[in-house]
Protein backbone atom coordinates (compact mmCIF):
# COMPACT_ATOMS: atom_id res chain seq x y z
CA UNK A 1 0.00 0.00 0.00
CA UNK A 2 1.21 3.53 -0.95
CA UNK A 3 1.59 4.86 2.56
CA UNK A 4 0.25 8.47 1.35
CA UNK A 5 -2.73 6.53 1.19
CA UNK A 6 -2.85 6.15 4.93
CA UNK A 7 -2.90 9.48 7.01
CA UNK A 8 -3.27 7.09 10.10
CA UNK A 9 -0.05 5.87 9.33
CA UNK A 10 1.88 9.00 8.45
CA UNK A 11 0.57 10.73 12.04
CA UNK A 12 1.68 7.56 14.47
CA UNK A 13 5.15 7.48 12.74
CA UNK A 14 4.97 10.84 13.37
CA UNK A 15 4.11 11.10 16.97
CA UNK A 16 5.81 7.21 18.05
CA UNK A 17 8.79 7.01 15.62
CA UNK A 18 10.76 4.88 17.99
CA UNK A 19 7.66 2.09 16.78
CA UNK A 20 9.03 1.97 13.41
CA UNK A 21 12.05 0.78 11.60
CA UNK A 22 14.48 2.98 9.81
CA UNK A 23 13.52 1.68 6.39
CA UNK A 24 9.69 2.29 7.30
CA UNK A 25 10.50 5.64 8.20
CA UNK A 26 12.60 6.22 5.00
CA UNK A 27 9.62 4.82 3.17
CA UNK A 28 7.36 6.90 4.25
CA UNK A 29 10.25 10.28 3.68
CA UNK A 30 10.45 8.75 -0.08
CA UNK A 31 6.96 9.44 -0.81
CA UNK A 32 6.34 12.49 0.91
CA UNK A 33 9.58 13.52 -1.05
CA UNK A 34 8.83 12.22 -4.54
CA UNK A 35 9.91 14.54 -7.25
CA UNK A 36 6.76 15.43 -9.10
CA UNK A 37 6.56 15.54 -12.78
CA UNK A 38 6.78 18.88 -13.03
CA UNK A 39 6.34 19.53 -17.11
CA UNK A 40 2.61 17.60 -16.89
CA UNK A 41 2.35 19.41 -13.33
CA UNK A 42 2.74 22.75 -15.80
CA UNK A 43 0.70 22.07 -18.53
CA UNK A 44 -2.35 20.50 -16.34
CA UNK A 45 -1.51 23.85 -15.19
CA UNK A 46 -2.22 25.63 -18.13
CA UNK A 47 -4.97 24.04 -19.07
CA UNK A 48 -6.94 24.38 -16.13
CA UNK A 49 -6.07 28.25 -16.35
CA UNK A 50 -9.02 30.68 -16.53
CA UNK A 51 -7.59 32.90 -19.22
CA UNK A 52 -9.14 30.36 -21.63
CA UNK A 53 -12.65 31.02 -19.67
CA UNK A 54 -12.54 34.51 -19.43
CA UNK A 55 -11.25 35.31 -22.92
CA UNK A 56 -14.35 33.09 -23.94
CA UNK A 57 -16.91 34.96 -21.74
CA UNK A 58 -15.55 38.37 -23.12
CA UNK A 59 -15.46 37.33 -26.96
CA UNK A 60 -19.57 36.08 -25.92
CA UNK A 61 -20.60 39.65 -24.89
CA UNK A 62 -18.27 41.34 -27.89
CA UNK A 63 -20.29 39.18 -30.45
CA UNK A 64 -23.34 39.69 -28.73
CA UNK A 65 -24.50 41.06 -32.07
CA UNK A 66 -26.05 38.78 -33.66
CA UNK A 67 -24.13 36.58 -35.84
CA UNK A 68 -25.22 33.73 -38.12
CA UNK A 69 -24.65 31.57 -34.89
CA UNK A 70 -26.59 33.82 -32.38
CA UNK A 71 -30.10 33.34 -34.30
CA UNK A 72 -31.00 29.92 -33.65
CA UNK A 73 -30.44 30.09 -29.37
CA UNK A 74 -32.84 31.94 -27.27
CA UNK A 75 -31.16 30.65 -24.33
CA UNK A 76 -27.92 31.69 -25.68
CA UNK A 77 -29.51 35.08 -26.37
CA UNK A 78 -30.66 35.87 -23.16
CA UNK A 79 -27.15 34.33 -21.21
CA UNK A 80 -25.46 37.18 -23.41
CA UNK A 81 -27.34 39.72 -21.93
CA UNK A 82 -27.27 38.69 -18.70
CA UNK A 83 -23.67 38.90 -19.23
CA UNK A 84 -23.64 42.15 -20.52
CA UNK A 85 -25.53 43.43 -17.93
CA UNK A 86 -23.40 41.97 -15.07
CA UNK A 87 -20.66 43.41 -17.04
CA UNK A 88 -22.12 46.87 -16.89
CA UNK A 89 -22.77 46.43 -13.21
CA UNK A 90 -19.45 45.51 -12.25
CA UNK A 91 -18.39 48.95 -14.62
CA UNK A 92 -20.52 51.08 -12.75
CA UNK A 93 -19.28 49.68 -9.27
CA UNK A 94 -15.93 50.28 -9.98
CA UNK A 95 -17.04 53.71 -11.32
CA UNK A 96 -18.84 54.21 -8.50
CA UNK A 97 -16.16 52.96 -5.79
CA UNK A 98 -14.01 54.92 -8.07
CA UNK A 99 -15.83 58.36 -7.41
CA UNK A 100 -16.48 57.15 -4.03
CA UNK A 101 -12.58 56.95 -3.09
CA UNK A 102 -11.81 59.78 -4.90
CA UNK A 103 -14.62 62.48 -3.46
CA UNK A 104 -14.51 61.71 0.38
CA UNK A 105 -11.92 62.99 2.59
CA UNK A 106 -11.24 62.21 5.83
CA UNK A 107 -8.13 64.00 7.97
CA UNK A 108 -5.12 66.13 7.08
CA UNK A 109 -3.02 62.94 8.03
CA UNK A 110 -4.52 60.91 4.99
CA UNK A 111 -5.23 63.85 2.59
CA UNK A 112 -2.46 62.47 0.58
CA UNK A 113 -3.77 59.26 0.41
CA UNK A 114 -7.08 60.77 -0.66
CA UNK A 115 -5.10 63.01 -3.33
CA UNK A 116 -3.26 59.92 -4.81
CA UNK A 117 -6.37 57.97 -5.31
CA UNK A 118 -8.03 60.55 -7.32
CA UNK A 119 -5.53 59.85 -10.39
CA UNK A 120 -5.47 56.32 -9.46
CA UNK A 121 -7.90 53.78 -11.17
CA UNK A 122 -8.39 50.37 -9.52
CA UNK A 123 -10.88 47.27 -10.68
CA UNK A 124 -13.30 46.18 -8.86
CA UNK A 125 -14.52 42.73 -9.79
CA UNK A 126 -17.08 39.89 -8.48
CA UNK A 127 -15.85 36.21 -8.37
CA UNK A 128 -18.14 33.29 -7.32
CA UNK A 129 -19.83 36.62 -5.08
CA UNK A 130 -16.81 37.42 -3.33
CA UNK A 131 -15.59 41.16 -4.48
CA UNK A 132 -12.38 41.32 -5.89
CA UNK A 133 -10.25 45.07 -5.51
CA UNK A 134 -7.74 44.75 -8.52
CA UNK A 135 -5.24 47.36 -8.00
CA UNK A 136 -2.39 47.23 -10.99
CA UNK A 137 0.38 49.85 -11.31
CA UNK A 138 -1.54 51.45 -8.35
CA UNK A 139 0.71 53.57 -5.15
CA UNK A 140 0.85 52.13 -2.32
CA UNK A 141 -0.69 54.90 -0.61
CA UNK A 142 -3.59 54.78 -2.93
CA UNK A 143 -4.57 51.11 -2.02
CA UNK A 144 -4.16 51.35 1.49
CA UNK A 145 -6.79 53.86 1.41
CA UNK A 146 -8.90 52.22 -0.75
CA UNK A 147 -8.59 48.85 1.17
CA UNK A 148 -8.30 50.64 4.89
CA UNK A 149 -11.75 52.06 4.32
CA UNK A 150 -12.90 48.21 3.43
CA UNK A 151 -11.65 47.59 6.57
CA UNK A 152 -12.62 50.64 8.68
CA UNK A 153 -8.76 51.11 10.06
CA UNK A 154 -6.66 54.13 9.68
CA UNK A 155 -3.45 54.40 8.07
CA UNK A 156 -0.24 56.06 9.64
CA UNK A 157 2.57 56.74 7.98
CA UNK A 158 6.14 56.11 10.13
CA UNK A 159 7.51 57.68 7.20
CA UNK A 160 5.83 58.36 4.09
CA UNK A 161 8.92 57.15 1.69
CA UNK A 162 6.95 53.84 0.44
CA UNK A 163 3.74 55.37 -0.34
CA UNK A 164 4.66 56.16 -4.12
CA UNK A 165 5.66 52.34 -4.56
CA UNK A 166 3.29 50.95 -7.11
CA UNK A 167 2.21 47.50 -6.87
CA UNK A 168 0.08 44.76 -8.96
CA UNK A 169 -2.57 42.81 -6.01
CA UNK A 170 -5.26 41.72 -6.19
CA UNK A 171 -7.48 41.71 -2.69
CA UNK A 172 -10.58 39.83 -2.18
CA UNK A 173 -12.78 41.39 0.28
CA UNK A 174 -13.66 37.43 1.61
CA UNK A 175 -10.00 37.87 2.92
CA UNK A 176 -9.39 38.84 6.41
CA UNK A 177 -6.85 41.91 7.47
CA UNK A 178 -4.57 39.47 8.57
CA UNK A 179 -4.31 38.23 5.63
CA UNK A 180 -4.34 40.99 3.69
CA UNK A 181 -1.27 42.20 6.10
CA UNK A 182 0.46 39.20 5.36
CA UNK A 183 0.24 39.23 1.66
CA UNK A 184 1.31 42.67 1.59
CA UNK A 185 4.60 42.45 4.01
CA UNK A 186 5.95 39.48 1.50
CA UNK A 187 6.27 42.59 -0.86
CA UNK A 188 9.61 44.33 -0.37
CA UNK A 189 10.36 48.19 0.58
CA UNK A 190 7.86 48.18 3.01
CA UNK A 191 6.60 46.78 6.48
CA UNK A 192 2.77 46.99 7.72
CA UNK A 193 1.61 46.25 11.44
CA UNK A 194 -1.50 46.32 12.60
CA UNK A 195 -2.36 47.84 16.14
CA UNK A 196 -6.50 47.73 17.29
CA UNK A 197 -7.49 50.08 14.56
CA UNK A 198 -4.70 51.37 13.36
CA UNK A 199 -2.38 50.02 10.07
CA UNK A 200 0.66 51.27 10.53
CA UNK A 201 3.12 51.51 7.84
CA UNK A 202 6.97 51.96 7.73
CA UNK A 203 9.61 51.53 5.12
CA UNK A 204 11.92 48.86 5.65
CA UNK A 205 15.08 50.77 6.10
CA UNK A 206 13.39 52.61 9.00
CA UNK A 207 12.63 49.81 10.60
CA UNK A 208 15.79 47.64 10.23
CA UNK A 209 17.91 50.82 10.62
CA UNK A 210 15.96 50.86 14.34
CA UNK A 211 16.91 47.25 15.50
CA UNK B 1 2.93 37.94 -15.61
CA UNK B 2 4.01 37.16 -18.71
CA UNK B 3 3.23 33.04 -19.24
CA UNK B 4 7.62 32.17 -19.49
CA UNK B 5 7.92 34.07 -16.38
CA UNK B 6 5.51 31.98 -14.71
CA UNK B 7 6.77 28.68 -16.37
CA UNK B 8 10.19 29.58 -14.87
CA UNK B 9 8.53 30.23 -11.35
CA UNK B 10 6.55 26.98 -11.91
CA UNK B 11 9.54 25.01 -13.31
CA UNK B 12 11.78 26.10 -10.08
CA UNK B 13 9.69 26.69 -7.38
CA UNK B 14 6.71 23.88 -8.14
CA UNK B 15 8.93 21.00 -6.62
CA UNK B 16 9.51 21.97 -2.97
CA UNK B 17 6.05 24.03 -3.04
CA UNK B 18 4.96 20.54 -3.47
CA UNK B 19 6.85 19.58 -0.17
CA UNK B 20 5.33 21.78 1.78
CA UNK B 21 1.90 20.97 0.89
CA UNK B 22 2.38 17.60 1.13
CA UNK B 23 3.44 17.85 4.94
CA UNK B 24 0.94 19.95 5.62
CA UNK B 25 -2.22 18.37 3.85
CA UNK B 26 -1.11 14.62 3.24
CA UNK B 27 -2.52 14.43 0.13
CA UNK B 28 -1.36 14.22 -2.90
CA UNK B 29 -4.35 15.75 -5.18
CA UNK B 30 -5.13 18.47 -2.87
CA UNK B 31 -1.42 19.69 -2.65
CA UNK B 32 -1.51 19.34 -6.55
CA UNK B 33 -4.45 21.82 -6.63
CA UNK B 34 -3.07 24.12 -3.79
CA UNK B 35 -0.06 24.48 -5.69
CA UNK B 36 -1.85 24.84 -9.32
CA UNK B 37 -4.13 27.23 -7.78
CA UNK B 38 -1.11 29.76 -7.40
CA UNK B 39 0.39 29.61 -10.33
CA UNK B 40 -3.09 29.88 -12.18
CA UNK B 41 -3.28 33.12 -10.06
CA UNK B 42 -0.37 34.36 -11.39
CA UNK B 43 -1.38 33.52 -14.91
CA UNK B 44 -4.59 35.33 -14.49
CA UNK B 45 -2.53 38.44 -14.16
CA UNK B 46 -3.71 39.86 -11.11
CA UNK B 47 -0.51 39.48 -9.19
CA UNK B 48 2.71 40.93 -10.16
CA UNK B 49 5.73 40.13 -8.21
CA UNK B 50 8.76 42.72 -7.79
CA UNK B 51 12.12 40.92 -8.54
CA UNK B 52 13.49 39.35 -5.47
CA UNK B 53 10.27 38.51 -3.69
CA UNK B 54 8.91 35.38 -5.83
CA UNK B 55 10.45 32.18 -3.92
CA UNK B 56 9.10 34.07 -0.73
CA UNK B 57 5.44 35.20 -2.31
CA UNK B 58 5.36 31.14 -3.43
CA UNK B 59 6.15 29.20 -0.34
CA UNK B 60 4.38 31.46 1.59
CA UNK B 61 1.19 31.35 -0.32
CA UNK B 62 1.21 27.99 -0.52
CA UNK B 63 1.73 27.57 3.54
CA UNK B 64 -0.98 30.01 4.44
CA UNK B 65 -3.36 28.24 1.39
CA UNK B 66 -2.48 25.10 3.02
CA UNK B 67 -2.87 26.24 6.55
CA UNK B 68 -6.29 27.75 5.26
CA UNK B 69 -7.95 24.59 3.77
CA UNK B 70 -6.96 22.77 6.59
CA UNK B 71 -9.26 25.68 8.65
CA UNK B 72 -12.44 24.78 6.15
CA UNK B 73 -12.13 21.30 6.29
CA UNK B 74 -12.19 18.08 7.96
CA UNK B 75 -8.65 17.55 8.02
CA UNK B 76 -9.03 20.47 10.54
CA UNK B 77 -10.32 18.57 13.16
CA UNK B 78 -8.11 15.90 12.36
CA UNK B 79 -5.14 17.88 13.36
CA UNK B 80 -6.50 19.81 15.99
CA UNK B 81 -7.59 17.01 18.08
CA UNK B 82 -4.01 15.78 17.75
CA UNK B 83 -2.45 19.21 18.54
CA UNK B 84 -4.47 21.72 20.50
CA UNK B 85 -7.57 21.54 23.17
CA UNK B 86 -11.05 22.69 21.33
CA UNK B 87 -10.73 26.13 23.54
CA UNK B 88 -12.24 29.24 22.24
CA UNK B 89 -9.24 30.38 20.95
CA UNK B 90 -9.13 31.65 17.07
CA UNK B 91 -7.91 29.35 14.86
CA UNK B 92 -5.44 32.70 13.29
CA UNK B 93 -4.44 32.64 17.46
CA UNK B 94 -3.82 29.02 17.32
CA UNK B 95 -1.68 29.27 14.44
CA UNK B 96 0.21 32.48 15.26
CA UNK B 97 0.63 30.78 18.96
CA UNK B 98 2.71 27.74 17.54
CA UNK B 99 4.73 29.39 15.37
CA UNK B 100 5.60 31.31 18.14
CA UNK B 101 6.33 28.38 20.42
CA UNK B 102 8.15 26.62 18.11
CA UNK B 103 11.14 29.65 17.44
CA UNK B 104 10.94 30.47 21.41
CA UNK B 105 10.89 26.93 22.92
CA UNK B 106 12.37 24.25 20.68
CA UNK B 107 16.38 23.86 20.31
CA UNK B 108 18.25 25.57 18.18
CA UNK B 109 18.70 22.52 15.53
CA UNK B 110 14.84 21.85 15.98
CA UNK B 111 13.97 25.38 14.81
CA UNK B 112 15.86 25.07 12.00
CA UNK B 113 14.81 21.89 11.14
CA UNK B 114 11.54 22.78 11.56
CA UNK B 115 11.33 25.93 9.61
CA UNK B 116 13.86 24.03 6.76
CA UNK B 117 10.72 21.91 6.50
CA UNK B 118 7.20 23.02 7.36
CA UNK B 119 8.61 27.15 5.35
CA UNK B 120 10.99 26.18 2.85
CA UNK B 121 9.98 23.21 1.69
CA UNK B 122 13.48 21.15 2.01
CA UNK B 123 13.39 17.45 1.28
CA UNK B 124 14.78 15.08 4.39
CA UNK B 125 17.51 14.58 2.52
CA UNK B 126 18.41 18.04 1.58
CA UNK B 127 17.81 19.11 5.70
CA UNK B 128 19.99 16.06 6.58
CA UNK B 129 22.37 17.15 4.36
CA UNK B 130 22.55 20.79 5.78
CA UNK B 131 22.77 19.72 9.02
CA UNK B 132 24.95 16.45 8.74
CA UNK B 133 23.10 13.92 10.12
CA UNK B 134 20.79 11.29 8.88
CA UNK B 135 17.22 11.16 7.26
CA UNK B 136 15.87 9.24 10.37
CA UNK B 137 17.41 11.81 12.56
CA UNK B 138 15.89 14.14 10.79
CA UNK B 139 12.27 12.69 11.15
CA UNK B 140 12.73 12.16 14.73
CA UNK B 141 14.14 15.49 15.26
CA UNK B 142 10.70 17.08 13.71
CA UNK B 143 8.69 14.47 15.86
CA UNK B 144 9.88 15.51 18.98
CA UNK B 145 9.40 19.33 18.13
CA UNK B 146 6.36 18.30 16.96
CA UNK B 147 5.56 16.31 20.28
CA UNK B 148 6.67 19.57 22.30
CA UNK B 149 4.29 22.03 20.61
CA UNK B 150 1.55 19.19 21.76
CA UNK B 151 2.53 19.19 25.14
CA UNK B 152 2.57 22.92 25.68
CA UNK B 153 -1.12 23.13 23.59
CA UNK B 154 -2.78 19.89 24.93
CA UNK B 155 -0.93 18.40 27.59
CA UNK B 156 -4.07 16.44 28.34
CA UNK B 157 -3.83 14.38 24.95
CA UNK B 158 -0.45 12.68 26.32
Amino acid sequence: MNPLDDKKLFFDMQEYPENYSDEQLERMMAELDKEPDTEAAWQKTLSNSPLKGEKQSLDGVNSLPLGEGWGGSFLRRVAAIFLAVAFLGIMSLASYRAFFYKVKTDNGQRTTDTTAVKTERFYVDVQDGDTIFRFENIRLDSILAVVSRHYERQVIWGDKAPAHLRLFITCRTSHTLREFVEMMNMFDGFRITQDLNILYVESDEKKEGAK
Amino acid sequence: MEREAVRSLFMQHYARMQRVARTLLFDVQESEDVCQDIFESLLRGGTDLMPGTEERYLMTSVRNRCLKRLRHENVLQDYRQRTTDNSQESEDDWLEDIVEFATSHLSEREQRIFNLRFTEGYSYEEIAAAEGISKVAVWKRLSHAITEVKKHFNPKSL
